[in-house]
């Protein structure tokens, strides 16, 4: 896969038909981690230019945090270039914007990356979110090697315009490198990637009359209850550094093994008190996979995976507060919590005339979090099966449909919570029932999605269009729809 | 190499899978003791200790004294401490005396695994 | 090479198969039970005091489900009982009757005791809790405070009807002539490192107004109450939300040096006699709850008490831009003086009591947080420990977290 390869403008638009529809080729998700790897990782160069509409809504909020429903639009440019045989630039800009509806007991922007440890309140509502995001990158091939680097930049803006009004800022800057060679039938890579992270998060009150109380949330429905209420402006600070190894074969025959490990660190920090850090969430992410293929026009993989992710809340105790000063006397590692996910995939189909992969996978994943005193915890376990087929067709010579149609079902097979009832706050006990209710559910999830490329006779341009439906039910008697609306040009 | 990767990759596996129990130790032993003006001799106490966690507000109560003592399992941290009750005691011509008292202190940190602090009886 | 292929592939999957197994981190879900003693002291200040009867009720923290242990056995002047409970963090509550000796009278008390987040389990020792009674304190004590002041139909913040209600909360007829209601100079959500510390022998003050009269002018009879409002009108004319004060005891009045800001006199309320104020309007009282009042029988006159009992402190405020030593002035009212104080604070910003622990080991809140806006039309109010004599005597132990109920409804809302 070093080898130099062909440079082709799109002249037949067969780039559209490489670059959409590898998803079933774990070598893909391989080669776009590392940036020396993701140098060859398709035969043509492609831009595209799309504009898109994504509009979810949930019976309830299947996760109070994240609201019930969005509306989001997002233009983006994203372009893969073949310089010269052994050179590869990429980059991507894309500017998005929309709501979330009904948030509730979640002021912080970018909950999925700093949960437990987040800035919340019981009244919550409607947000407006805007983000920006660029990146650049940059591969070549140095005698044996193959050396990529990468830039990422998101800067997104979250706020809301009646009371409580959160308004979250978020910048966010990774680095990524890595490096490549072949060994005899592999080709083996390494890659670095480094992160730096800021959110400035404050939620403020017009009304004359007081404030809703704005809650320190250290996890498992805790909360720092010192500060309640008088740290309603924060800042978060993080940093991450990672790294992957792969060993891919060079003919797509053969043994592969990926491995991933991520470490991050995020202090969150009272800016009303003297910049005091209140909290450090420490997370580990590892991911492995390894498996067999053979990818020679008729298709087939077997793989075994796991996912693996370790957060760490470390709570800073705090001294004698005379004169405004803060100072800390002790850290205490009152929270924890993993999730691993293992399983077992596979593939088989065709790349030649009409290009078909049937995915099947089935794995099994155990969540376990505890907040040590007083003593809260809860622990679940899914077992699961997902489907999936990819379907492509030419009509002619300048027409090309890519339809995705896959199916999951997840089967609880235990989930405990243990919580001190009687020491706590109605709201906060309905807050964890409720998220206990679709934590420990059973989920049937679907999702269709076709994508007709358009190719424009006697020059390099294309147009698309893509319709996307995703729906989503559970043992709780709440489901999700999503629909997605795109269309572009492609060059 | 296959076999070192096998390995390698099942130790991994069976690693992560193994129940993460450590807990760090978050408490503290603490003695809580009184100390009497030296013009009185304590010689039986009564009373509540009542420490109030500055960081977590939860309250927690001993009355189990040790002579002037009282020990407690406490999560590691600062804490306001009072103590009320009553004292019997011999004055410095003998005669004994029943009285009520109170200790209090608004900060005092127990943050080592095994931490201790004197707080002075105040007759009421 | 074809097997030893197949073979690898078995043995990984079968790895993952026993991870998977190992992963699931079940908990035993069986829990033992403990057998647990909850021993009672009998106050040592009492003659010969038993328990009449006693209900020690244990409640999981985490499932709610109740135990009761009836029971108790004298043994060496202290009474225990068992429960089996199954392991767990339990809140214990005890009442009982004791029964004790006092100038040869047997006298009946009720009795409480409370502890929470007790860990149970096989190596607990038996729990001991202390009966201790109390005597209330004979004289005026503070029996309510109305801070918050009340919202407007509109939503709006309505100030001007605070009130005091103080109370004899003893078996005579007491006069109120003189009795000083006083403002804390510090809060009880920020802290400083004072320099002199004075709080052992006395209260910092910034606001003292005296109940007129030569000594014998105010009568108020056992168990009676008078009522010193901020503004002694009928507020319900400009709130519905608010009440009538037009019949309070006593008003606050200040003469404003400020033209926008003049306060109202009623001619019918008789003013207090303001010795010391630190505004140039006119006084109201913190509606958030930040300071802490009280009430005290000053031993000289306003001339000399404003003379000799003022002092300077100073404190270091520390910010970003450096370390500032502050200076300030307050009136130092002796504790031996005051007859009664409460702190005031909120949970979200308490950080320490402005009176010495002898006055009030406690504190006392309407609101969570310090701008909480739930605490408006609610008020502080003393509990009744009995009645007796048809009279309800105050709780009165000297600590405003067990003597109060928070976030009450005001005794003068109809």
């Amino acid at each position: 896969m070093l080898a130099p390869h062909a440079i082709a403008a799109n002249a037949d638009s067969t780039a559209v038909a490489e670059h959409y529809t590898k998803g079933w080729d774990p070598l893909y998700i391989i080669r776009l981690n590392n940036t020396a790897l993701y140098r060859n990782a398709f035969n043509q160069s492609l831009s595209q230019i799309k504009l898109d509409i994504n509009y979810n809504k949930q019976k309830e909020a299947f996760i109070l945090q994240k609201g019930d429903g969005s509306f989001l639009t997002e233009l983006s440019v994203d372009s893969y270039l073949l310089l010269s045989k052994n050179t590869t630039v990429w980059g991507n800009a894309s500017y998005r914007e929309g709501r979330i509806q009904h948030v509730k007991w979640n002021s912080t922007a970018d909950y999925d990356l700093l949960y437990p440890y987040i800035m919340a309140d019981s009244v919550g509502g409607n947000l407006k979110t805007e983000r920006y995001q660029f990146s650049g990158g940059y591969a070549t091939l140095v005698g044996r090697f193959s050396i990529g680097g990468e830039i990422k930049f998101r800067a997104e803006h979250e706020y809301r315009n009646i009371d409580p009004r959160p308004r979250n800022i978020v910048s966010d800057l990774t680095i990524r490198t890595g490096i490549a060679t072949e060994i005899k039938a592999h080709t083996i890579a390494l890659g670095l990637e480094g992160e730096i992270y800021k959110q400035t998060n404050s939620v403020t009150f017009y009304s004359e009359t007081g404030e809703i109380t704005e809650y320190q949330m250290t996890g498992l429905g805790t909360y720092y209850k010192r500060f309640v209420g008088n740290a309603s402006a924060l800042y978060y600070a993080g940093t991450s550094i990672g790294a992957n190894i792969s060993w891919i074969p060079i003919r797509q025959k053969g043994f592969f093994l990926t491995g991933t490990v991520n470490n991050k660190s995020y202090e969150r920090k009272a800016a009303s008190l003297n910049s005091l850090p209140l909290t450090t969430l420490r997370i580990t992410n590892i991911a492995a996979e390894t498996g067999w293929l053979h990818h020679n026009g008729n298709d087939w993989n077997v793989n075994i995976g796991l996912k693996y992710e370790k957060r760490n809340g470390e709570e800073h105790i705090v001294g004698n507060s005379s004169s405004s000063i803060y100072p800390i006397i002790l850290n205490l590692n009152m929270y924890d919590s993993h999730i691993t996910n293992y399983y077992v995939r596979g593939t088989i189909g065709s790349s030649k005339n009409t290009n078909w992969h049937i995915s099947p996978k089935i794995g099994f994943i155990d969540y376990k979090a505890t907040y040590l005193y007083p003593v809260r915890s809860l622990s679940l376990s899914k077992i699961y099966g997902d489907i999936e087929l990819q379907l492509l067709h030419r009509f002619g010579n300048d027409i090309w449909l890519n339809w995705n149609v896959s199916g999951s079902y997840y089967a609880n097979t235990s989930a405990k919570m243990t919580m001190p009832y009687i020491d706590m706050d109605g709201s906060f006990i309905n807050m964890m029932d409720y998220s206990f209710k679709y934590y420990k559910a059973n989920y049937t999830l679907w999702r269709t999605k076709i994508r007709g490329d358009y190719h424009i006779r006697e020059s390099q341009m294309g147009l698309f269009a893509e319709l996307g439906i995703k729906g989503a039910i559970c043992t709780a008697h709440n489901n999700s729809t999503t629909i997605e609306l795109a269309a572009g040009i492609t060059f | 190499m296959k076999k070192i990767t096998r390995t390698i990759f099942i130790l991994l596996l069976l690693g992560l899978a193994a129940c993460n129990n450590d807990g760090e130790e978050i408490f503290t032993s603490a003695t809580i003791g009184l100390e009497a003006a030296d013009s009185i001799t304590v010689q039986k106490i009564q009373g509540t200790v009542k420490v109030v966690n500055i960081n977590t507000r939860q309250t927690t109560t001993n009355s189990q004294f040790d002579n002037l003592s009282s020990s407690m399992k406490l999560l590691r941290g600062a804490y306001q401490i009072t103590i009320t009750g009553y004292v019997v005691y011999l004055d410095n011509k003998s005669i004994q005396h029943t009285h009520a008292f109170i200790a209090y202190t608004d900060y005092c940190e127990l943050k080592d695994i095994k931490s201790q602090t004197k707080l002075k009886i105040v007759l009421i | 090479m074809m097997k030893r292929k197949h073979l690898f592939n078995a043995m990984t999957i079968l790895s993952v198969v026993i991870c998977m197994l190992l992963g699931a981190c079940s908990d035993n879900d069986t829990t033992p039970s403990v057998t647990y003693s909850i021993k009672l002291e009998m106050p040592i200040n009492l003659d010969s005091p038993t328990l009449k009867d006693g209900a020690a009720t244990l409640t999981n923290v985490q499932t709610g489900k109740k135990y009761t242990a009836n029971t108790f056995n004298l043994s060496q002047s202290n009474y225990t009982a068992s429960v089996t409970v199954p392991e767990g963090n339990y809140n214990i509550s005890v009442t009982g009757n004791i029964e004790y000796q006092l100038n040869g009278t047997t006298v009946n008390n009720e009795v409480k005791a409370s502890s929470d987040g007790v860990a149970i389990n096989a190596t607990s020792i038996a729990k001991t809790m202390s009966l201790a009674t109390y005597s209330a304190q004979q004289g005026f004590v503070i029996e309510e405070i109305f801070f918050t002041g009340t919202l407007t139909p509109e939503g709006k913040q309505y100030a001007g009807d605070q009130y005091f209600k103080i109370t004899n909360n003893s078996d005579n007829t007491l006069y109120a002539d003189g009795i000083a209601i006083l403002e804390s100079s510090f809060m009880t959500v920020s802290k400083y490192d004072y320099t002199p510390d004075l709080m052992s022998q006395a209260m910092t003050v910034d606001a003292i107004y005296c109940i007129p009269g030569s000594g014998k002018e105010h009568a108020v009879e056992a168990g009676k109450s008078i009522i010193i409002a901020l503004n002694a009108q009928n507020h319900k004319e400009a709130n519905t939300n608010s009440m009538d004060l037009s019949k309070a005891d006593f008003e606050f009045y200040d003469e404003s040096s400020n033209p926008k800001y003049l306060d109202t006199d009623n001619p019918n309320v008789p003013n207090l006699d303001k010795w010391y104020c630190y505004t140039a309007s006119y006084f109201t009282l913190h509606n958030r709850g930040f300071k802490s009042y009280a009430i005290a029988k000053p031993e000289v006159d306003k001339a000399t008490f404003l003379a000799k009992y003022q002092y300077t402190y100073s404190y270091i405020m520390s910010l970003a831009a450096g370390n500032y030593t502050m200076t300030g002035k307050g009136y130092e009212m002796p504790n031996a003086w005051i007859l009664d104080a409460v702190n005031l604070s909120v949970s979200a910003g308490y950080v320490w009591n402005v009176t010495s622990a002898t006055l009030d080991s406690g504190w006392t809140h309407c609101g969570t947080t310090t701008s909480d806006a739930t605490r408006y039309g609610k008020s502080v109010r003393r509990k009744i420990a009995e009645v007796k004599n048809g009279r309800n005597v105050l709780k009165d132990t000297n600590n405003s977290t067990d003597d109060f109920d928070a976030e009450a409804t005001p005794s003068l809302m109809k």
